[in-house]
């Protein structure tokens, strides 16, 4: 199934740069096209967050400034958001990580009755509207005395993560060729050498992509840990929403913003060394 | 003392029995063809040797050991598999050491046994290689000496070269047997191309649905395949049959000098290589005779189909190339050599003693 979609997406984007390679005038408009879509909102929040003053019809901030830096940070509810959100998603992916990866590779190499329907009922929590789903949650966890708890929180978020940390590594785990793991057998490895030294290198960068996209999507998720962590357990995005809806400074909307690319920024570029690290593989150490 | 002893060996897939109770027993430095179709169970036979599958029932025995039950990192055999199998994300040089330094072996017996290694396939230099950048007849030399160095007492291959274009694979089939001829391993060689069996092997073990129909050297099993199965899959052959007691169907048995003992069947079959017509243009009288279909140029001979009376598909004839024939014209052809199939019993060689016409 995750193999059947790879493939549609993979013949679409294939038909989209064919259609590009033909024209290349159409290829470069539509390129500034995405840019200007993607990038303007961004460029403007981040020069939002060194502004004083913005005059209307000037295309530069005015009055540069940094002091609004200080300010967000010297909240003691910014500072205590970004680190309960760093920490709950950290937690979060860890979690993830040790119910999901076994159970992807037991998706990945064994057959067992009910495979399939299981596999598929992990698309479920995220083809139907989400917010029902938590509400219902909700209702439970407030019986649980979960609510406005870490644990809640992490409980929550956790259904979220399951899809990605579940089909991604299955699908990896699925692509790698038993020959290669059976050659390393016949020349004397034992079967937790294989795992560890040929099935796991050759999976890493699908597992990299899985755990970098559940601890980003964690960080920003808002919903659950809205509605099962406050008042108590306050993520960065739920503080942000407050400080919003209570008092219009844009600048503080932007620096958290601009603030919030950090983690992204991070595990992208970790991302690609370890893509990078796993494709040319160089020198004699193992 | 034989390497290797395969003993009764079964192997069942649910209702599919793959291999059928094979004996087998492989000779210090002697290199096993094991041949056969396509599904026969040559792969599921390797890889119980190998230890990747294990037996329904049977065992298997490495210089004397039983080895039935040792898992396949613990074996002394090292395989080459059919589809490429070096490890994407280890240089050539990582690929060859990898089961070396399983063996904890010092840093410098490391390096001299990979350089060893390296050289003996023609791929001195390739070190820091990977993979992807090799072609595939490379890869699979990698393969080869990947195996080699762990100086395994058996060396398992499965169809390695099958992948490979036709000159290529040629090539590789002449290094292989020089190698294994300079290390005297054992060796066993699995593939469906008879002319590979036949040019490698010092015995072939010729197998169908999961039994070995007959093992015997290249030339024994040419001159004197055992049942029909294995005239046909070996070289070219015609197969005509013919009744004894009904000459009115088949070749005439009158034309035949069949052995004694099979007068009396009802219907039997004659083998005949190509290469064992005596063609004589024209036809003299006491011939078979047959109208030349077509006719088509092999380099250093001639093929020729040949419709013969009683013959159900055109007879295949080699001919030097010396004697001239066109499409359409009639000529004598006298057998110099065959084989007579009855059923359920050995074939009966015949050499008929004919005085044979002059061309
Ligand atoms: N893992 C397996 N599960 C079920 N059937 C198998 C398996 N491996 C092989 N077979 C069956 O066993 C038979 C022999 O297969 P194989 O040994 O691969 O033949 P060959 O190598 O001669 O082509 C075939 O009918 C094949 O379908
Ligand atoms: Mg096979």
């Amino acid at each position: 199934m995750a193999g059947s979609a790879t493939t549609v997406m993979r013949s679409m984007v294939g038909r989209s740069l064919r259609l590009v390679a033909g024209r290349p005038w159409f290829g470069i408009c539509l390129l500034l096209l995405l840019a200007l879509v993607v990038l303007g909102p961004m460029l403007n929040v981040f020069l939002w967050a060194f502004t004083r003053n913005w005059a209307y019809p000037s295309l530069l901030p005015t009055v540069w400034s940094i002091e609004f830096w200080d300010d967000t940070f010297a909240r003691a509810d910014i500072l205590e958001g970004f680190i309960a959100s760093v920490w709950i998603s950290l937690i979060v992916t860890g979690l993830s990580a040790v119910i999901c990866l076994p159970a992807a590779y037991a998706f990945a190499r064994m057959q067992f009755p009910g495979r399939t329907f299981l596999l598929l009922s992990f698309l479920a929590t995220n083809a139907f509207p989400r917010f029902g789903l938590y509400i219902t949650i909700a209702v439970i966890f407030f019986r649980l005395r979960l609510i406005g708890t870490v644990p809640g929180v992490v409980l929550i978020q956790l259904v979220n993560t399951l899809l990605f940390m579940i089909w991604i590594p299955t699908a990896a785990f699925q692509g790698v060729d038993r020959a290669l793991e059976e050659a390393a057998l016949d020349v004397g490895a034992s079967p937790l050498r294989v795992f560890l030294q040929v099935t796991l290198p050759l999976v890493a960068p699908a597992l990299a992509a899985a755990l970098l996209l559940t601890f980003i999507g964690t960080f920003y998720e808002t919903q659950g840990a809205l509605l099962v962590g406050v008042p108590e357990v306050r993520t960065l995005p739920v503080v942000m929403i407050r400080l919003i809806n209570n008092q219009v400074i844009v600048q503080y909307g932007a620096i958290l913003s601009v603030a919030l690319w950090v983690p992204s920024l991070l595990l992208l570029i970790f991302a690609q060394r370890v893509l990078r690290g796993n494709t040319i593989a160089s020198g004699f150490g193992v | 003392m034989a390497t290797l002893k395969l003993h009764s060996l079964v192997k069942r897939f649910g209702d599919v029995t793959a291999v059928n109770g094979v004996d087998l027993s492989v000779e210090n430095g002697e290199f096993l063809c094991l041949l056969g179709p396509s599904g026969c169970g040559k792969t599921t036979a390797l890889r119980m040797i190998a230890g990747f599958e294990n037996p329904t029932a049977g065992d298997i025995f490495i210089d004397g050991m039983p080895v039935t039950a040792m898992p396949p990192n613990r074996r002394p055999t090292a395989m080459v598999f059919q589809q490429y199998t070096l490890w994407p994300h280890m240089s050539v040089f990582q690929n060859i050491a990898y089961g070396l330094r399983l063996r904890r072996l010092a840093r410098a017996v490391v390096e001299e046994k990979v350089a060893d290694g390296l050289d003996l396939v023609g791929l001195a230099g390739y070190e820091k290689r990977l993979p992807s950048q090799l072609s595939g007849g490379q890869q699979q030399r990698v393969a080869l000496a990947r195996a080699l160095v762990l100086e395994p007492k058996i060396l398992l291959l499965d169809e390695p070269f099958s992948s490979l274009d036709a000159a290529l694979r040629v090539r590789l089939r002449e290094e292989l047997l020089r190698i294994q001829r300079q290390l005297g391993i054992a060796t066993i060689f699995v593939t469906h191309d008879q002319e590979e069996a036949l040019s490698l092997a010092d015995r072939i073990a010729l197998m169908q649905l999961g039994n070995i129909v007959q093992l015997d050297t290249p030339s024994e099993l040419y001159a004197h395949p055992r049942n029909l199965f294995a005239a046909e899959f070996i070289g070219a052959m015609n197969l005509l049959p013919t009744h004894p007691s009904d000459p009115t169907l088949g070749l005439d048995p009158r034309t035949l000098s069949l052995p004694p003992g099979m007068q009396g069947n009802a219907s039997l079959t004659v083998a005949i290589r190509p290469e064992d017509f005596q063609v004589t243009v024209p036809s003299e009288p006491g011939m078979w005779t047959g109208e030349v279909e077509q006719t088509m140029d092999m380099g250093h001979y001639r093929k020729v189909l040949v419709t013969l009376a009683g013959a159900s598909a055109p007879v295949k004839v080699f001919m030097a190339k010396s004697m001239e024939v066109r499409e359409r014209q009639t000529i004598g052809l006298t057998p110099l050599r065959y084989l007579v199939y009855a059923e359920e019993s050995e074939p009966v060689e015949v050499v008929p003693d004919r005085p044979m016409p002059q061309a």
